[in-house]
């Protein structure tokens, strides 16, 4: 697994490649987190100014199980805490087989 | 499903067999040492196979056979039952009866023959009578007990959870109003599956997403909302864990039994509450009190399920505890954001979208170290080789005759080519003794038994490769051999006793390589033979005159030959012999020799000499007035020349000098009539075979070649000093030399006439 | 693309009908005579490159290396401790299957079976 990441302007855009599995979700999990973190929830609560977006592609990302959907609700979960938006920028077959069964495509 | 049952039906025989042997083979060490562990598990673990595999392969009689040997094993595995020579001698015929079995099985034949079921209801009686708790259920349940133990989820028929609440299956609850009174029902038509996971299901190598996936296939998932509510802040997250619940309404034609399948292998690792469409609503309360999360959240997803109607929620929902309702929203914020997204969360269920991607072979499957192949087949593919041989020799003579070196270089690479293919080919068809060896385990064991002698046998070289026809037809010698030297050979332990020796007597089983041939020795610490009565009998049939001396050898030799002992008397007489004359023939089918040694009151031993293979030799070309003569390489032991004394000596003496050493020799012309004169110088042979040297004179003297024995016709079958004849590369046709018959003649015609 | 489902039995006969039954139901199969054989085949196949095993369903008896240990030996390899296995038995000790269970192997499968059983058992395990 392979994950890049790409911060320009507001956004911060996770290219996640290889399998988000188990195997793999220590290592994602801090990949993802570390670069969660430095924005702190803003104090101001002012949903128009300045919100961050995070992105997560997914496109090259060969195969998924639950541990690897768990990472990106937890994701989820922690940015919207620090009011920031979140977004699958593109799923690969595998990734949206998953978010399809455990009906999570209303989330993102 | 069309499995082609007929191909699979002989890997099973053939694997039965292997099977069955080694289960004789820890039956007869557990005699010896009944209480070898390994030996004990390695006889389970031979039945438990063949159970395993019958049961596969729908082949009812050898399963349940073979269920109510393992069960008396089981028994002895686990040490409630101790090996004695009645339970061997029992498990042995439940063997042979498996091996019965199996047999019809594999005949497909429909209907037991009455006296095997006979034999059966014997031992099944019998070895009930050995361990009657152990069997009485299995075996008069028959098919009940073991249907009902085909496919019982491990962990459901026992408890084994005990009180803990987590892993067991909490709800079930199916409608079941008490009679002639009226419960309020929920009006859905769908089941309600609500799951939470064990933080160790995803370590534990399950993965709920499975789950969804197998429960699509049951029906139509209408709803599904996944909760992550118990998942912690991402310090303390541990990505290995799992944190997730599902609410699933699930509209299905499966029963309650098939839905509460699906869960079987998570028991451990979920809890699984499963509610009946048209549930009352008092169930759908019970769930939301056992659930950890909030009940408002619960009951939104069952409404939105359409699970309840929103009045049966009220319902529901009035008896919680307001208060800890409140303080539960408050303290989750992930539940405020399932529902603010709310308008955006349904999805259309998942549809035939989801049905399996079209599966591309990732890579084939590697297959397994060992290949079963067709015989046939495999001896297609030597003749083909054979054929390759001639012809490649054919190209490298032709190469050589052209004289392009290009050309040449070709040749000999292909021929080297061809030379290992030849090499490989033939050691397809190569397979140990062993096998054929340890089936002897049980004849001695068995013959020593009923004729009331002790004996062991000893094993050696069971690793020695042979031809698999070889293999195959060494069989019933082995056994003629093996048999007589227990009925004739072996002394009762009394008369043992009495000639000082142990009383338990020792046959061998050997097998070795020698000078291109395989030995295949049988030997016994018995009597031995007896010289003087074998002599009295081969007078009083007319073999051999009165008075006359021969060689310890021959008079040995005299039990090979037909009419020679088959009555019954004589036998007992000369302790030898009887269907000798049928080994010596058999052997002689495989092109190879018999002997017997002995030593009077120390044992006899009989020995077989075979060729490596039988299709294809190495051989050393002579020529003989224009015919081209081929011997067998590796019984070549030099070639020197006929030197001139010799040659005027040798119409009146048939052996020359070898360094000091007596030569007897035969001259090749003579024997196959050869017209012309003799060439200048002549050339000596020599040859070896069972450890006996002569020479062979011969013309001219012309190389190695690599030649494919063709049997001959069978007109020419009884053409002595020739066993077969094979075609060159040139397409010329040479014969090849018996070599064993010359050498046996030379030493014939030396004893006749001794010097 | 398609699973991959490792069969480890002693009885070739019954990797043959295993392996059938999974191919027609669209895995892809790779056999193992025992858990020697088996760990030996794993660690042949490169997870970087996809080569990956999905599921391994495994006999309890076997010579060598038998199904627990196997079990035992999967759980503490990096690539595979993850990896579901489903033990393939006509034991009906219950000593073993907690032994098994202990080890890591939670999923049982109860030998004879007919070849829906074994798809239907399977499709519960893996996708």
């Amino acid at each position: 697994m392979n994950v890049k990441v790409e911060k320009a302007g507001g956004l911060t855009r996770f290219s996640i490649e290889g399998d988000m599995t188990i195997y793999h979700a220590g290592e994602l999990k801090k990949s993802i987190f570390e670069n969660l973190q430095g924005a702190e929830p803003s104090q101001g609560v002012e949903p128009l100014q300045g919100a961050e977006a995070v992105e997560f592609d997914l496109n090259a990302v060969s195969d998924m199980d639950t541990a690897g959907v768990q990472l990106l609700m937890l994701a989820l979960r922690e940015a919207k805490a620090c009011r920031k938006s979140v977004k699958i920028a593109a799923h690969s077959n595998a990734t949206k087989k998953i978010f399809d069964l455990y009906n999570l495509n209303g989330y993102f | 499903m069309d499995i082609d049952v007929s191909q699979i039906r002989q890997t099973f025989v053939a694997e039965s067999a292997e099977l069955l042997q080694e289960l004789e083979n820890s039956l007869l060490i557990l005699e010896g040492s009944p209480e070898d562990t390994d030996t004990i598990h390695s006889l389970f673990r031979a039945v438990h196979t063949i159970k395993g595999s019958a049961g596969v392969l729908g082949m009812e009689a050898v399963e349940k056979f073979a269920h109510a040997v393992e069960s008396l094993l089981s028994k002895v595995r686990e040490s409630s039952l101790h090996i004695t020579k009645d339970i061997v001698a029992l498990l042995l015929e439940c063997r042979d009866h498996m091996a019965v079995l199996v047999d019809l099985s594999a005949a497909a034949s429909a209907s037991m023959p009455e006296d095997v079921a006979g034999q059966e209801m014997i031992l099944i009686d019998r070895l009930r009578s050995m361990s009657p708790q152990a069997l009485s259920g299995d075996l008069m349940g028959g098919e009940h007990g073991r249907a009902a133990q085909k496919h019982v989820p491990a962990g459901l028929e026992r408890g084994e959870e005990g009180a803990a609440v987590k892993g067991t299956v909490e709800g079930c609850h199916t409608p079941q109003p008490p009679e002639g009174q009226s419960v309020p029902e929920t009006r859905t038509d769908a089941w309600h599956i609500s799951l939470r996971f064990s933080r160790e299901i995803l370590k534990n190598g399950m993965d709920p997403i499975t789950l969804i996936n197998y429960l699509h296939r049951l029906g139509a998932v209408v709803n599904l909302t996944s909760i992550f509510d118990s998942m912690p802040g991402a310090a303390d997250m541990d990505p290995e864990c799992c944190y997730l619940g599902l609410e699933i309404d699930l509209k299905t034609d499966a029963g309650k039994k098939k839905i509460d399948d699906a869960f079987e292998f998570i028991r451990n690792d979920a809890t699984v509450h499963i509610l009946a469409p048209h549930s009352r609503v008092e169930s759908f309360k019970e769930l939301i009190k056992s659930l950890p999360e909030d009940p408002v959240l619960l009951g939104e997803i069952l409404l939105r399920g359409g699970t309840l109607t929103s009045s049966e929620l009220k319902d529901a929902l009035r008896t919680q505890d307001v208060e800890a309702r409140s303080e539960g929203a408050a303290s989750k914020r992930f539940i405020g954001e399932i529902l603010v997204s709310e308008g955006a969360v349904y999805p259309e269920v998942v549809d035939a979208a989801l049905e399996k991607q079209k599966k591309n072979q990732m890579f084939k499957s590697r297959e397994i170290s060992t290949l079963r192949i067709d015989a046939s087949k495999l001896d297609t593919l030597v003749t083909l080789v054979g054929e390759l041989v001639i012809s490649s020799a054919s190209i490298d003579q032709h190469s050589n005759r052209i004289q392009d070196p290009w050309l040449k270089e070709s040749a000999s690479l292909m021929l080297r080519l061809v030379e290992e293919v030849r090499e490989s080919s033939m050691r397809l068809r190569m397979v140990p003794i062993g096998e054929t060896f340890s089936r002897f385990n049980r004849v001695v064991r068995d013959l020593g038994m009923e004729s009331g002698k002790d004996i062991r046998i000893v094993i050696s070289g069971g690793d020695t490769e042979l031809d698999k026809t070889v293999v195959e037809k060494i069989n019933d010698p082995l056994m003629h051999i093996v048999r007589n030297a227990i009925d004739h050979g072996i002394e009762t332990p009394a008369v043992r006793r009495e000639s000082g020796k142990p009383e338990k007597a020792t046959i061998r089983l050997d097998a070795y390589h020698d000078a291109g041939c395989i030995v295949i020795e049988v030997s016994d610490d018995g009597r031995g033979l007896d010289r003087d009565k074998i002599m009295q009998k081969a007078v009083s049939i007319g073999m051999a005159s009165p008075g006359q001396l021969l060689p310890d050898n021959e008079i040995y030799g005299l039990i090979f030959k037909p009419g020679f002992s088959t009555a019954d008397e004589v036998t007992k007489l000369s302790g030898r012999g009887v269907g000798m004359d049928v080994v010596k023939r058999n052997v002689e089918a495989l092109r190879g020799t018999v002997e017997v040694k002995s030593k009077e009151g120390a044992g006899a031993a009989v020995v077989i000499r075979l060729p490596l293979t039988l299709a294809i030799i190495d051989g050393f070309m002579v020529g003989l007035d224009n015919s081209l003569y081929v011997m067998p390489l590796d019984m070549v032991v030099e070639c020197v020349e006929l030197g001139e004394a010799d040659r005027h000596a040798s119409s009146r003496r048939n052996y020359v000098n070898l360094r000091g050493e007596i030569l007897p020799y035969l001259r090749l012309r003579e024997i196959f009539d050869a017209h012309g004169d003799a060439p200048r110088y002549e050339h000596v042979v020599v040859v070896k075979y069972a450890g006996q040297k002569i020479g062979l004179v011969v013309d001219e003297l012309l190389g190695e070649v690599q030649t494919v024995i063709k049997s001959l016709g069978r007109i020419y079958r009884d053409l002595q000093g020739i066993s077969g004849a094979t075609i060159l590369g040139s397409g010329q046709v040479a014969l090849i030399l018996d070599v064993p018959r010359l050498v046996q003649a030379v030493q014939r015609e030396a004893a006749a006439s001794p010097a | 693309m398609a699973k991959m489902v490792m069969v480890v039995d002693d009885s070739a006969s019954i990797r043959q009908v295993v392996n059938f039954t999974l191919r027609k139901g669209g895995y892809d199969v790779i056999e193992a005579s025992d858990g020697v054989d088996a760990m030996d085949k794993l660690k042949g196949l490169n997870p970087l490159s996809g080569q990956k095993v999905n599921l391994i369903i495994c006999d309890v008896n076997m010579p060598n290396m038998d199904g627990i240990t196997f079990v035992k030996n999967l759980k503490t390899t990096p690539n595979y401790r993850f990896t579901p296995v489903m033990m393939f038995t006509t034991e009906s000790q219950d000593s073993k299957i907690q032994e098994g269970k202990a080890a890591g192997a939670k999923a049982w499968f109860v030998k004879p079976f007919k070849p829906e059983q074994m798809l239907d058992a399977v499709s519960k395990l893996i996708m």
